[in-house]
C-alpha cells in the first residue's frame, strides 16, 4: 500500500470502530461495504477523507470504488495529500 | 436531546448540528391555526377569499373526526367555505410537493387562491421516536403555511420536481441505498433545472428539510450547491418539523434581515427517505 492508501485504511478502522471484526486486515482491494460499512459510516468516511488530505472526496467517488486503492486514486487525483 | 434515549449514553455527532427539538402542549389544530392565520395576514388575504385549502398532514385524526377537526379548524378562520383536501403519502415532502399542486390548480383555473397548510405531532405520526433516519434528523413539532394565487406578491413559483425511490424502503445493501438516495437528489434537481432552464449557480438559497447538517451538505454538494448555499440555521434551533422545514426556513431566512433582493431565487427542498420534492421560488418586487 501506498502512504495514502495505509492512512485510508487507518480512517477505515476509525469509522468502522468495533463493527470491524477483530483481526481484520485491510488490504488494497478490500471494500468498505463489503467489510460492513453502513450509509452513515460512508458518509462519516468522506467526511474524515476531506479533513485528512484537504479535497473534495464525494460520495460518488466512494460509490464507484470503494476500495483503499480507489479512494486513494480519487484522492490524489483531487491533489489531496497526507499531512506532514 | 440528551432526554432522548438514543442519546442518553452519547451526544448526537457535532457535525450533525442537532441542539433542540420542539415539543407542542396543544393538539394539531393548535399547530396549523395559527400558521394559516398569519400566512393569510402575511398574503393580505380575506380568509373568505380561499376557495381551497390542501392539509399536508399525517396527524388528523382518522374518519369523521378528521372532518369535525377540519370543519372546526376553518369555521375559527372565517374559511368555512374552503374545500378541503389532504396530500400524504410522499412524507416530508408532500407539503413541498402541495405547493407545486396549488399553483398547478391555480394556473389550471381549478381553484383561485389556495391555501397550503402543513403541520405534524410527532407523537401522532412517529410514536417510535423522534430520532429519524438512522440519525440523520430528530423530528420536531411543527407547522406552516402558504397562500398561492394569481396575484404577484412574495414569491413566484418558478417550476418544481419531485422523486421517489423505493429502493429506499426496507433494507438493503449499504452502497446500493446509498447509491439510490444520491441518485434522486441528483436526479431530482436535473429535472428542477430542466423545468425551470436555471443552474445551481444562480440559486442564493436552499431551504431543505433540517436534516443533519454534515449529511445535507454531502448530498447537495453532489447535486452541484456549494455549502454557503445551503440554509441549516434551523437545524439546531428546531430540529426536522417533518414537512413543515422548507416554509419554516423560508420565513425565518427571510424575517433574519437578508433583504429578499439579495437572493430573488431560492430553492425549498423536502427530503425523506424515499421522496424529495423541490420547488424554485423567485422573489417579485414589492
Amino acid at each position: 500500500m501506498s502512504p495514502v492508501e495505509e492512512r485510508i485504511a487507518a480512517l477505515w478502522r476509525e469509522v468502522l470502530g468495533p463493527d470491524l471484526a477483530p483481526g481484520t486486515v485491510i488490504g488494497v482491494e478490500d471494500d468498505f461495504f463489503t467489510l460492513g460499512g453502513t450509509s452513515m459510516q460512508a458518509m462519516a468516511l468522506v467526511q474524515r477523507l476531506r479533513e485528512e488530505f484537504g479535497v473534495a472526496v464525494g460520495l460518488s467517488a466512494l460509490l464507484a470504488d470503494a476500495t483503499p486503492g480507489g479512494i486513494g486514486a480519487a484522492v490524489t487525483a483531487a491533489g489531496g495529500a497526507l499531512r506532514s | 436531546m440528551a432526554e432522548l434515549p438514543e442519546y442518553a449514553s452519547e451526544p448526537p455527532r457535532p457535525g450533525a448540528g442537532f441542539d433542540t427539538y420542539r415539543l407542542a402542549r396543544g393538539g394539531l389544530s393548535d399547530l396549523l391555526r395559527p400558521a394559516l392565520k398569519d400566512a393569510l395576514a402575511a398574503a393580505g388575504t380575506p380568509p373568505a377569499a380561499v376557495d381551497t385549502v390542501l392539509f399536508a398532514t399525517e396527524s388528523l385524526p382518522g374518519g369523521e373526526a378528521s372532518q369535525t377537526a377540519v370543519a372546526q379548524l376553518l369555521g375559527d378562520l372565517g374559511m368555512s367555505h374552503a374545500y378541503p383536501l389532504t396530500l400524504g403519502l410522499a412524507d416530508c415532502s408532500t407539503a413541498t410537493a402541495a405547493l407545486t399542486v396549488a399553483a398547478a390548480l391555480v394556473g389550471s383555473g381549478a381553484a383561485r387562491t389556495v391555501a397550503v397548510v402543513s403541520g405534524d405531532l410527532v407523537r401522532t405520526v412517529l410514536p417510535g421516536g423522534r430520532v429519524l433516519l438512522g440519525g440523520s434528523a430528530v423530528a420536531s413539532d411543527g407547522a406552516a403555511a402558504a397562500v398561492v394565487s394569481a396575484r404577484r406578491h412574495g414569491w413566484e413559483i418558478l417550476g418544481g420536481a419531485r422523486q421517489v425511490s423505493y429502493d429506499l424502503f426496507g433494507t438493503g445493501p449499504a452502497a446500493h441505498r446509498l447509491g439510490a438516495q444520491l441518485a434522486a437528489y441528483q436526479g431530482l434537481f436535473e429535472d428542477l433545472w430542466s423545468a425551470t432552464g436555471l443552474t445551481p449557480p444562480e440559486v442564493a438559497a436552499v431551504l431543505p428539510s433540517n436534516l443533519a447538517a454534515d449529511t445535507l451538505r454531502l448530498f447537495l454538494g453532489e447535486a452541484g450547491f456549494a455549502p454557503r448555499q445551503l440554509y441549516q440555521d434551523n437545524v439546531g434551533r428546531i430540529a426536522h418539523c417533518l414537512g413543515s422545514d422548507p416554509l419554516i426556513n423560508l420565513i425565518d431566512r427571510t424575517e433574519a434581515g437578508t433583504t429578499r433582493d439579495a437572493y430573488p431565487v431560492v430553492a425549498l427542498l423536502g427530503s425523506s427517505a424515499a421522496h424529495l420534492a423541490a420547488v424554485l421560488l423567485r422573489a417579485v418586487e414589492d
